[in-house]
C-alpha cells in the first residue's frame, strides 16, 4: 500500500522534472532566438475532435494535430497571446516547483489587467499543454470538480477513503486528483451517468443502488475534467458497461457527445478524456411515443436549439461511429421538440427507478 | 450560552416576528388539512366566502433587523406584515389557485413519503395544469408561496433540497449507526454537505477547532483544503460556492449549537455580492422567504476588507460591473447593514 | 315643422295620434281610413281617428306646409274634431297649413257630448295622392308600431277594400292597463322573435318557447326645465339564444346588435349622443365586450367581441316627454333634421346610460349566470381547478376522521360520494360565491375572512403584485 503511494507519488513528481526541463529548454531557445535578433516563432499544433464534413475522409479520429498556428511578435493579437501564455507559463513553473496546485480561475485572478478575460488564460493553457504534449493537470491546474458519485464502489484519493459501498445511496464529491485514485473496489454491474444533479437526486432519494448494483456518476451539466477523467479510470480498470441517460435536447445530447467523443476546447488531450465505451440509455426523442409523455411536456425547439441540431448533425464522428445516433438526433429535428428527463416522471415518481432504467438495459434498449 | 441564545429568541418571538421550522410530514399533513376544513367552513357559511390566504410578505419592507439583548446575535426578521393571495382579485386570482395546487401535490407527496425535486414538481404541475404553471419560476414562487402561509420550512414539504456546500478541516462527523467521517481526511474535495436536513440534523459533531471558516469561494477552499491550512491554524472551512444554500447554511447553525464558543469569520470577495453572501450568512436573506431567517450565525468578516486593500496588487482590482452596483444598491437600502458595514462600499 | 308632402304629414299625424292614445293609459283605438268616395271626385279622403287625450291646438301652431310639388296636390285644408275627458263639447276647426298667420286656424261650431265622458280626436283631408303610394308608407311606419287598424276602401270599385289590423303582440296578451314601458317589452319581444318584422308569425324554430328570452328593463327621468316637461328615457335589452343547429333563419345583422330608437312614441334614427352614451357604457361589467359600431344602410349596430355565436342581443330606447304636446318640436319630429339644442345632449347622454345600465342591471339581478364581469367571468374560470384541487387534497387523504368532517361541511352522505360529487359539490359553491360577489359594486364588496384566524389583525396589508420580489430573491 504505502509502496504504491510512494510509488504514485515519485510518478507525479517524475512528470513535473520532465515537465520543468521542458520549460527551461523552451526558455532558453526564446532567449537565444531574441539575442540573435530574431523574432520569436512559437508554432502551436491545432487539433479537432470532429470536423463538419460528415462524408470527408478525415481523420478526426486519429487524435494527429489538424494544423498549426504559429505565435510571433508580428500582429498585435498574437503577440498579446503570446505575452499570456509566457506569464502563465511563469506561474505554471512555480506551481510545478512549489508542489501545488492552482485553478484556472486563480491564475486569471493573478493578473486580472493582463488577462482581461478568463478565456484568455484558457487558451494560453491549452496552447501550453500542447507545447509540452502534456494534460491540464500535469501543469497542476486543475478544476473544482462539480461531480458526483454513489454506488457500490470504494476506493481513495490519497489517504482520503471514499467507501460508496457502505451506504450506497449517499453522495460523494467526485476526486480532484484523479492521478491519487487507487485501490478502486466495485462490485457494480455498470456504471450510470446522469446528466443533471436533479436526476441524481431523484436516484438516490428512490434508493436506486439498493436494488441496481452499479454506480452512478453526474458531472452536473457540460462535465468538468476531473470527472471526465474519473469515469475513464473507472472504465479503465473495472471493465464495467457505461450507459449515460440525458436530457432530449440539444444540450444533453452535446453532453452525451461530450463524454463519448470529448469537446472541441480539450481536443488536444481527447484520447485521454473520452469514453469511447459509453452508451446513450436515454432520453431519446423516440422515447416520447414509448414512454407517453404528456404532450405538454413536449416543449418546442427555440431557433437556437435547432441551429445546434444542425451544426450537431454536421460532425463527423456521429456519421462515422453512431449512425443510431444521429438517426435519433434527425428525428428530434423533424418532431421540432425537446424533453427533459423529469417528463418521464410525470406518471409516477419513481419511474425511472423502477421501470425505465431497469428495463431499458435489461431489454437493451439502448444505443 | 444555549441558554441565552433560547432567551433571545423568546424576546423575539414576543415582538411578533415571523419565522419558520422543519416541521414532521405528519403535523404538515394536519397543517393542510385544518387549511382545507377552514377553506370549505367559510365556504359554507352562513355569509359563504371564498378565504384569502395570509401570506407572510417577503419584501425588504417586511424585514427587521434584531440585535439580541443579550448574546451578539442579530438577524434579519420577517414581521407579521400579510401579503394576501385572494381569489376575487384578478391578477392574484391565479397566485392564489398556484397555491392551493402545489399543497395539493406537496400532500400527495408526503403521503407516499418520498421526496421531490423543484424540477419534477414542475413537470408533475404543466401535465396537470399547463395554463397556472408556464415556467419554473411560478413553481418555485409558489412553494415559496405555500412556506408563507403553512409557516414549514420548504423541505418539510417534501422538497429536496440540493446542496452545492462542502466541509472540510478538524471536524468529525457521524451518522448513528454509521462510520465516522474526519473531514481532515477528504482531501482537497472537501465532504459533500448532504441536502438531506434531517440527516445534518441527526449527524454526530466533534471537534477540535478554534475557529470555523466561511469561504466564499469554491478556488480558494480547494487551496486552502490542499495546502492543510486547518492543521496551521486549527479551524473548520466550509463553503457554499457562494450564495449559501439551506442545508449548508444549517450545518453551520448545527456547528454554531455544538460548538458556541468557536467564533465563525467568512473570508469573502471585495466586492457587492461578496458583501452580500456575508450577510446572507450573518443575517439571512429576504429572499430566501421564511426559513432563512432560521439559521443566522454571528458570523464576523475576517477578509477582504478595505484595509487588506494595500495588500492586494493593483492589477487584480477589476472595475465594478452593472450587476454589482445593483447589488450594492440593495444591500445598502436593506438596512441589515448598520454604521459599520457601509463605508467599504 | 315643415312638410312638404302629404305623406309625411298623414305619418305625423298617425304618430302624434298614436302618442295620444299612449297618454290616456286605456285602451285606445287609432284608425287611418282611407276613402275615395266617386269617380266625379277622384280625391282621397284620408281620416285618423283616435280615442286618446284629445288634441290641444298649440300642436298646430307652427305646422306648416309648402308644397314644392308643382302639380299641387292638396289645398292644405286640415279639418279637425276633438274632445278631452273633462270638455263638454266636441271642438271643430278648420287649419290652413297653407297660410301663415292668425286666420289659418278656423273655429266651426262645436257639438255637444250631451254629458257622455269620452275623449278622441279627429283629423281629416281630402287630396289628390295615389293611395297606394301613401298605404305603402304608412304600411311601413306603422309596422314599427303596433295596434293600428288601417282601412282603404274605394267605393267605386267593389272589392277593392283593403283592411290590415296589426296587433300589439301575437304571442302574448297584454292586460289594458299595461304601461308603456311593458307595451315597448313586448314590442320588442314581438319584433325579436319575427326577425326584426320579416315573419309575420314567430319562428319556431329559433323560439320554440318565449322562456328562451332574456329581458331586462329599466326607465330614467329628469325634468327637462327649459320646456318644464319630464322627459322618459325607457330602455329594454333582450337576450336571445337561438339554438345553433338552426342555421337556416336568416339573420339580417347576424351577431351584431340593432339599435331602436323611439322618440315620444315614433321610430326615429338614433342621436349622435344617445350613441355615445350608449359606447361609453362599461360593458365589461356585464360581461360583454363592446368592439364599436358601425353604420349600414342607416342602421346602427353595436358589435360585440367574443359574443357566443348562438346569443343575440336587441336593444330599444325610447324617449318620450310625460306632458303633451311638447312645445319642443324638435321631439316630436320623424327624424333628426331639426338640430336638439346642445345644452340638452349631456342631459339626454346621462339619461341613455341611467336607463341601459338599469335595464343590464335588471338582466343581471334575474339571470345571474349569464351576465357576471368579465372578471368574475376570468375567476370563475379557475373554480373547476380549484375544486378539483380541494377535492383531491381531502379524497386523497388517509385520516377518515378529516374525510368525514368535510363531507359533512359539504352535506354529503359517506354512501354518494365520489369524485365527481365532491368536486361538483365544491364547484358549485364556489361558483356561487364568486356570482354572488359580482352582484355587489366592486368597492363594497366585503372582504373575505382569513383562511387562518390568529392573522385577523395583520400589521399592515398589502396588495398582491406579480413582480413583488426583490432583486436579491435568489
Amino acid at each position: 500500500m504505502e509502496g504504491k503511494r510512494r510509488r504514485l507519488q515519485s510518478e507525479s513528481q517524475a512528470q513535473s522534472v520532465i515537465l520543468l526541463t521542458k520549460i527551461k529548454e523552451f526558455t532558453r531557445a526564446l532567449l537565444t532566438d531574441l539575442t540573435n535578433g530574431r523574432s520569436p516563432l512559437i508554432v502551436i499544433d491545432r487539433f479537432r475532435s470532429y470536423c463538419a464534413v460528415p462524408d470527408a475522409n478525415c481523420f478526426c479520429a486519429s487524435d494527429l494535430p489538424c494544423g498549426k498556428e504559429a505565435l510571433t511578435l508580428r500582429t498585435k493579437s498574437r503577440a498579446h497571446r503570446l505575452v499570456v501564455m509566457l506569464r502563465v507559463m511563469l506561474i505554471v513553473q512555480k506551481l510545478l516547483q512549489e508542489n501545488k496546485h492552482s485553478s484556472k480561475r486563480d491564475i486569471y485572478y493573478t493578473y486580472p489587467s493582463l488577462f482581461l478575460d478568463q478565456s484568455v488564460v484558457d487558451q494560453a493553457i491549452n496552447d501550453i499543454c500542447i507545447l509540452m504534449q502534456c494534460s491540464r493537470h500535469n501543469l497542476n491546474v486543475v478544476s473544482a470538480g462539480n461531480g458526483l458519485i454513489m454506488g457500490w464502489i470504494r476506493f481513495s484519493e490519497g489517504e482520503r477513503k471514499f467507501d460508496c459501498i457502505s451506504s450506497p445511496n449517499s453522495v460523494h464529491p467526485v476526486p480532484v486528483h484523479v492521478e491519487d485514485v487507487q485501490d478502486i473496489i466495485s462490485v457494480a454491474q455498470y456504471i450510470l451517468v446522469v446528466e443533471k444533479e436533479s436526476v441524481f437526486q431523484r436516484l438516490a432519494n428512490d434508493q436506486f443502488c439498493n436494488t441496481n448494483h452499479c454506480i452512478v456518476i453526474t458531472g452536473r451539466g457540460y462535465p468538468d475534467i476531473p470527472t471526465r477523467r474519473f469515469l475513464r479510470l473507472l472504465v479503465e480498470n473495472l471493465r464495467l458497461p457505461v450507459y449515460c441517460l440525458v436530457d432530449c435536447d440539444p444540450y444533453g445530447f452535446d453532453i452525451l457527445t461530450t463524454y463519448r467523443f470529448g469537446s472541441m476546447q480539450m481536443a488536444y488531450d481527447t484520447k485521454h478524456l473520452r469514453v469511447p465505451e459509453i452508451h446513450w440509455l436515454g432520453a431519446f426523442p423516440s422515447d416520447s411515443e414509448r414512454y407517453f409523455v404528456p404532450k405538454q411536456c413536449l416543449l418546442p425547439l427555440t431557433a437556437e436549439d435547432k441551429r445546434k441540431v444542425e451544426a450537431m448533425l454536421l460532425r463527423c464522428y456521429l456519421q462515422r461511429e453512431v449512425p443510431q445516433w444521429r438517426l435519433e438526433l434527425k428525428l428530434m429535428l423533424q418532431k421540432g421538440v425537446k424533453f427533459e428527463i423529469e417528463a418521464l416522471s410525470t406518471h409516477a415518481l419513481s419511474f425511472l427507478t423502477d421501470s425505465y432504467i431497469p428495463s431499458k438495459i435489461e431489454r437493451k434498449l439502448i444505443m | 450560552m444555549e441558554d441565552l441564545q433560547n432567551s433571545a429568541l423568546k424576546f423575539f418571538s414576543d415582538q411578533e416576528l415571523c419565522n419558520v421550522d422543519i416541521v414532521p410530514p405528519a403535523q404538515v399533513r394536519a397543517r393542510i388539512e385544518v387549511s382545507v376544513l377552514n377553506f370549505l367552513k367559510i365556504l359554507n357559511a352562513s355569509n359563504p366566502a371564498i378565504s384569502d390566504l395570509p401570506l407572510i410578505q417577503r419584501k425588504y419592507s417586511n424585514s427587521r433587523v434584531n440585535h439580541g439583548l443579550l448574546t451578539e446575535l442579530s438577524r434579519v426578521f420577517l414581521s407579521n406584515s400579510i401579503s394576501t393571495r385572494s381569489l376575487m382579485r384578478p391578477n392574484a386570482a391565479k397566485p392564489f389557485v398556484r397555491v392551493w395546487k402545489v399543497m395539493e401535490m406537496c400532500y400527495q407527496i408526503l403521503l407516499q413519503e418520498t421526496r421531490v425535486t423543484q424540477r419534477e414538481l414542475f413537470y408533475k404541475l404543466l401535465c396537470d395544469s399547463p395554463h397556472l404553471f408556464p415556467s419554473q419560476t411560478h413553481v418555485n414562487r409558489t412553494i415559496q408561496d405555500l412556506v408563507a402561509l403553512l409557516r414549514c420550512s420548504r423541505y418539510s414539504l417534501g422538497i429536496m433540497a440540493s446542496s452545492r456546500g462542502l466541509i472540510a478541516g478538524r471536524l468529525t462527523l457521524q451518522e448513528p449507526g454509521k462510520e465516522v467521517v474526519d473531514c481532515s481526511l477528504c482531501g482537497s474535495s472537501g465532504f459533500a454537505i448532504s441536502g438531506d436536513l434531517n440527516l445534518l440534523e441527526r449527524l454526530v459533531l466533534h471537534a477540535d477547532a478554534r475557529y470555523v471558516i466561511i469561504v466564499e469561494k469554491h478556488a480558494i477552499f480547494q487551496r486552502l483544503t490542499e495546502d492543510r491550512f486547518f492543521h496551521q491554524i486549527p479551524s473548520i472551512l466550509i463553503t457554499a460556492k457562494g450564495y449559501p444554500d439551506m442545508a449548508t447554511r444549517f450545518l453551520l447553525y448545527r456547528i454554531n449549537r455544538a460548538f458556541p464558543d468557536l467564533p465563525i469569520l467568512a473570508l469573502v470577495d471585495w466586492n457587492p455580492a461578496g458583501l452580500a453572501i456575508l450577510c446572507t450568512f450573518k443575517f439571512g436573506s429576504v429572499g430566501m422567504g421564511l426559513e432563512a431567517y432560521r439559521y443566522a450565525c454571528n458570523v464576523k468578516w475576517l477578509g477582504l476588507r478595505s484595509n487588506d486593500l494595500p495588500l492586494v496588487p493593483d492589477q487584480s482590482f477589476v472595475p465594478l460591473k452593472p450587476k454589482d452596483l445593483q447589488i450594492a444598491r440593495s444591500l445598502m437600502s436593506s438596512g441589515i447593514l448598520q454604521v459599520r458595514y457601509p463605508e467599504p462600499l | 315643422m315643415e312638410f312638404s308632402t302629404v305623406q309625411e304629414l298623414c305619418l305625423h299625424l298617425i304618430s302624434s295620434a298614436y302618442q295620444r292614445c299612449r297618454l290616456s293609459e286605456q285602451i285606445c283605438r287609432l284608425a287611418v281610413i282611407l276613402t275615395r268616395s266617386s269617380s266625379s271626385h277622384p280625391s282621397l279622403r284620408i281620416s285618423i281617428s283616435d280615442t286618446g287625450i284629445g288634441n290641444c291646438l298649440e300642436e298646430f301652431q307652427d305646422l306648416r306646409f309648402s308644397s314644392t310639388d308643382f302639380a299641387d296636390n292638396w289645398d292644405g285644408m286640415l279639418s279637425l274634431k276633438t274632445t278631452s275627458i273633462r270638455d263638454t263639447e266636441i271642438h271643430s276647426y278648420q287649419i290652413n297649413l297653407k297660410e301663415r298667420g292668425s286666420s289659418r286656424i278656423t273655429r266651426l261650431p262645436s257639438n255637444t257630448k250631451n254629458g257622455a265622458k269620452f275623449s278622441g280626436s279627429e283629423a281629416y283631408l281630402s287630396c289628390f295622392v295615389s293611395r297606394d303610394l301613401i298605404l305603402s308608407d304608412i304600411h311601413t311606419f306603422i309596422q314599427k308600431n303596433i295596434a293600428i287598424q288601417l282601412v282603404a276602401e274605394d267605393c267605386d270599385v267593389p272589392e277593392s277594400r283593403y283592411e290590415k289590423i296589426f296587433l300589439a303582440n301575437e304571442c302574448k296578451q297584454l292586460p289594458a292597463s299595461a304601461s308603456n314601458l311593458e307595451l315597448l317589452k313586448s314590442g320588442i319581444e314581438d319584433y325579436v322573435v319575427k326577425h326584426g318584422n320579416n315573419l309575420s308569425n314567430m319562428c319556431n324554430s329559433c323560439f320554440p318557447s318565449w322562456e328562451q328570452l332574456k329581458v331586462g328593463i329599466g326607465v330614467a327621468c329628469c325634468t327637462d326645465n327649459r320646456l318644464n316637461t319630464e322627459l322618459v328615457m325607457e330602455a329594454v335589452i333582450l337576450i336571445s339564444n337561438i339554438s345553433v343547429q338552426n342555421i337556416t333563419c336568416f339573420r339580417e345583422y347576424d351577431n351584431r346588435t340593432e339599435v331602436l330608437y323611439f322618440k315620444d312614441f315614433s321610430p326615429c334614427t338614433i342621436s349622435r349622443s344617445s350613441m355615445k352614451a350608449l359606447q361609453s357604457i362599461d360593458w365589461k361589467t356585464y360581461g360583454l365586450n363592446l368592439r364599436g359600431t358601425v353604420e349600414q344602410d342607416g342602421v346602427t349596430l353595436l358589435e360585440w367581441e367574443n359574443l357566443p355565436t348562438d346569443t343575440h342581443i336587441d336593444i330599444v330606447l325610447h324617449v318620450y316627454h310625460k306632458q303633451y304636446p311638447a312645445l319642443d318640436r324638435s321631439f316630436l319630429s320623424l327624424s333628426e333634421t331639426v338640430k336638439t339644442p346642445r345644452k340638452l345632449s349631456p342631459l339626454h347622454r346621462n339619461l341613455v346610460k341611467r336607463a341601459v345600465k338599469l335595464s343590464l342591471d335588471d338582466l343581471k339581478a334575474n339571470h345571474s349566470q349569464a351576465f357576471l364581469s368579465s372578471r368574475a367571468l376570468q375567476i370563475r374560470g379557475y373554480a373547476p381547478d380549484l375544486a378539483k384541487t380541494i377535492a383531491g387534497l381531502i379524497l386523497s387523504s388517509s385520516d377518515l376522521d378529516f374525510q368525514g368532517e368535510c363531507f359533512s361541511l359539504l352535506g354529503l352522505q359517506s354512501q354518494e360520494v365520489g369524485t365527481d360529487t365532491v368536486e361538483s359539490s365544491i364547484e358549485e359553491r364556489i361558483v356561487s360565491v364568486i356570482e354572488m360577489n359580482d352582484k355587489k359594486p366592486y368597492n363594497s364588496q366585503q372582504v373575505a375572512p382569513y383562511l387562518f384566524e390568529e392573522l385577523e389583525n395583520p400589521v399592515q396589508e398589502s396588495e398582491f403584485q406579480e413582480n413583488d420580489f426583490s432583486p436579491l430573491d435568489f
